[in-house]
């Protein structure tokens, strides 16, 4: 088969003006194709695949395709023979094999490659994923094993502690191994949190609480650490308007008190800021935000890019594996809050925790008419003065002091109208004076639904007459009518001393944590038998007696017998699981006060000790 | 025995977390309280392999028992062995408790 010129002529002009191309290329173009008619030469189907594959336009391969069409069209109307009929159409045949359908086979492997990398890669990310949770699964694990073992060595310790036997360089190692085991258990708390942020198994737990209280619960909770770095001032700003919210209490409060540790595990000397704005979004929601300023060593950009990621301690020499950040906005997230930080370096850092919460209709303020009195000594802060002035407008009656002479005598001269709060803050060694008056006070009936509160003391001493303690200052929330319990009925404190008889030391464990966490005043002596009670009996006056009736050696009825003769006897309860009528018949008979029953019934017992407390004059 | 000492654990941290007590506190009770339940069911387990035995000495142990499980919360457990301590005098008393701490 052979191109006419005048055929060359049309494919050439066609070339042209359907692509745009210069008359020589055009030409080339069509001796390429021509050289494919007449000698089988494949380069013209090189170029156009080339040219195809080079513009990857869609376009453009539909106007080849339909040029190609045309041309073999209008070339077959042409040919003259049936040889040269035949060989167009083979050619076009060729042509179109090698330019489309072989694409579109190289499409289709391309497509089914592309399928199973894909499947390959699914494969992995599941074993991978799987590989992650199991390895998250054995860390928390671990770590909950961890927590477990440690909180018995804690325990052990307490308890040696609590056993005061050791001195000198051996309570100095007590308390290293105490400190060391703190680190540690906090070290284990921060894995586990990650470990659960981290595989979705965080709870978010809401409840009502009192905005003021959580923050002052915050601050508590880094007191300690503020003692040991007395260069640093604590100021604080947190508005006056407390609102109870609905929200995670306890994850807000992680957050702000890592923060707060954070703003003091990096300063050295200065002041710590800390600052609560709200404003109210809606009549059911507020926005809070949460401000911890520091002038403590500041972080670099750089530094500051990498404050939120795990492990990101800089300083080598401060406690910690840096993870605190990290947990703190992993939490913020959660919360569908934000935490954000601005740092200058050596200057200090800002660290803005904002979230939004529900207002809740449970907390309403309502302290008029309450008669609260206010001891500032040498009017130390103005933000006593902002408290008492917000407690005003809501209608509280309000006395204020500020010279101790004037305080005392105030309290002392009192025969009506007695305070319903009585809040002391005094100078350093103030405390433990108005510890002793207010012993005293507690005796005198006009007092005896006064609660008296210990204000911004930072510092360690035991007070053991106040009714409530506060490192900062206490939150306006406590004022509130609803609010407070009187915890001690009548100002009593019920320290009386009873005798625990049982042969089971896990019983006398048991009984031991159930009433020293109701009455930490109570001194409670336990005996393992009967020989151990009668000589602890003959020696120490008891207000109460519980005996264990079923014991090895003497049994409860024979030790009971034996108490009465040594002396008057207190109230002496059975305390036993055999509660039998037989037992209980032979109970009465004997003269017990009653039988406590095992297992344990807290409430009851409370109310025996209560009574018992209540009728013993001490 | 394994599988008593395993539910009376299990049992013992919720009972005594629901008053609230403090994680290394409930964890010193427990910890002591099954090693003493320990110590009672091999006395106990030392006792009925034993051909003659003293009743009275059987029923301090099963009492024993009884108290640490009712203190630890195991309730049910405990339950089992104040029925046990009701038919000590009967002549399958040892076989029954030989299946309940086997």
């Amino acid at each position: 088969m052979k191109l006419s010129k005048a055929n060359i002529h049309i494919l050439i002009t066609n070339a042209q003006k359907r692509f745009g191309l210069s008359y020589d290329t055009a030409k080339n173009l069509v001796k390429d194709f021509q050289n494919l008619l007449e000698k089988d030469d494949v380069t013209f189907i090189y170029e156009l695949n080339y040219a195809i594959f080079h513009r990857r336009n869609h376009k453009f391969t539909k106007n080849i395709l339909n040029s190609i069409v045309e041309t073999y069209v209008y070339l077959y109307g042409e040919a003259k023979t049936k040889e040269d009929k035949e060989t167009i159409r083979n050619n076009f045949e060729k042509l179109f094999d090698m330019i489309f359908i072989e694409r579109c086979q190289y499409s289709k492997r391309l497509e089914e490659k592309s399928h199973r990398t894909q499947k390959i890669l699914q494969h992995t990310t599941k074993r991978l994923n799987e590989t992650l949770e199991t390895q998250e699964l054995m860390i928390a694990n671990i770590s909950h094993e961890m927590r477990t073992s440690l909180n018995a060595i804690s325990g052990y310790l307490t308890i040696i502690n609590d056993r005061d036997i050791l001195q000198g360089e051996d309570k100095q190692y007590l308390n290293k191994a105490t400190h060391a085991t703190r680190t540690l258990k906090a070290l284990v708390s921060d894995i586990l949190s990650i470990t659960k942020i981290n595989s979705g198994q965080l709870e978010i737990q809401k409840e009502n609480f009192w905005l003021d209280r959580m923050l002052l619960k915050c601050i508590d909770n880094v007191a300690l650490m503020l003692k040991k770095k007395p260069k640093i001032q604590l100021q604080t700003d947190i508005e006056f308007i407390p609102y109870m919210v609905y929200g995670d209490q306890n994850h807000i409060m992680e957050i702000i008190i890592n923060i707060l540790s954070n703003a003091v595990k990096y300063t050295d000397r200065g002041y710590i800021k800390l600052k609560m704005d709200t404003h109210k979004i809606s009549q059911e929601e507020i926005m809070v935000h949460f401000v911890v300023a520091d002038s403590g060593i500041g972080m670099t950009k750089e530094q500051v890019s990498h404050i939120f990621s795990p492990y990101s301690r800089f300083k080598t020499e401060r406690q910690g594996l840096g993870l605190g950040m990290h947990i703190a906005h992993q939490l913020a997230k959660k919360l569908d809050g934000t935490l954000s930080v601005h740092s200058e370096y050596q200057k200090g850092s800002i660290f803005t925790f904002s979230i939004k919460m529900c207002i809740s209709k449970e907390g309403k303020i309502d302290v008029s008419k309450r008669k609260i009195c206010f001891f500032c000594e040498n009017n130390q802060n103005t933000l006593f003065h902002k408290r008492v002035e917000f407690l005003q407008q809501e209608g509280a009656l309000v006395e204020l002091f500020e010279k101790e002479n004037e305080f005392v005598n105030y309290l002392l001269t009192l025969d009506k109208d007695v305070p319903d709060f009585i809040s002391i803050a005094s100078s350093f060694d103030g405390y433990a004076k108005y510890d002793a008056l207010i012993y005293y006070l507690k005796s005198l009936p006009i007092f005896r639904h006064t609660i008296f509160i210990a204000e911004n003391i930072n510092q360690h001493i035991s007070l053991n007459y106040f009714d409530e303690v506060y490192e900062h200052f206490s939150p306006i929330t406590l004022y509130i009518r609803s609010e407070h319990k009187q915890k001690h009925k009548n100002g009593k404190k019920y320290d009386i001393s009873i005798l625990a008889v049982d042969d089971t030391e896990t019983n006398l464990d048991i009984l031991r944590l159930f009433i020293s966490k109701q009455f930490p005043n109570i001194t409670l002596d336990l005996a393992s038998g009967g020989y151990e009670a009668i000589g602890m009996f003959k020696i120490k006056k008891y207000d109460m007696v519980m005996l264990d009736l079923k014991m090895p050696g003497l049994n409860g009825f024979e030790v009971f017998e034996k108490l009465k003769k040594i002396g008057p006897l207190p109230p002496v309860y059975a305390f036993s699981a055999d509660i039998y009528k037989s037992n209980i018949d032979k109970i009465e008979e004997v003269g017990f006060a009653g039988l406590i029953e095992k297992p344990l019934q807290p409430q009851k017992l409370y109310n025996i000790i209560e009574r018992i407390a209540n009728e013993t004059d001490y | 025995m394994k599988q008593i000492i395993e539910r009376t654990v299990q049992v013992a941290y919720d009972y005594l977390k629901a008053f609230g007590f403090e994680e290394d506190k409930v964890e010193v009770t427990v910890q002591k309280g099954i090693s003493e339940l320990e110590n009672a069911f091999d006395r106990l387990q030392e006792l009925v392999s034993k051909k003659d035995f003293d009743i009275e000495e059987l029923d301090n142990i099963l009492h024993s028992i009884k108290g640490i499980l009712f203190q630890l919360g195991n309730g049910t457990d405990g339950a089992v062995v104040d029925s046990l301590r009701d038919e000590i005098d009967h002549s399958n008393a040892i076989e029954k408790i030989a299946q309940f701490i086997k």
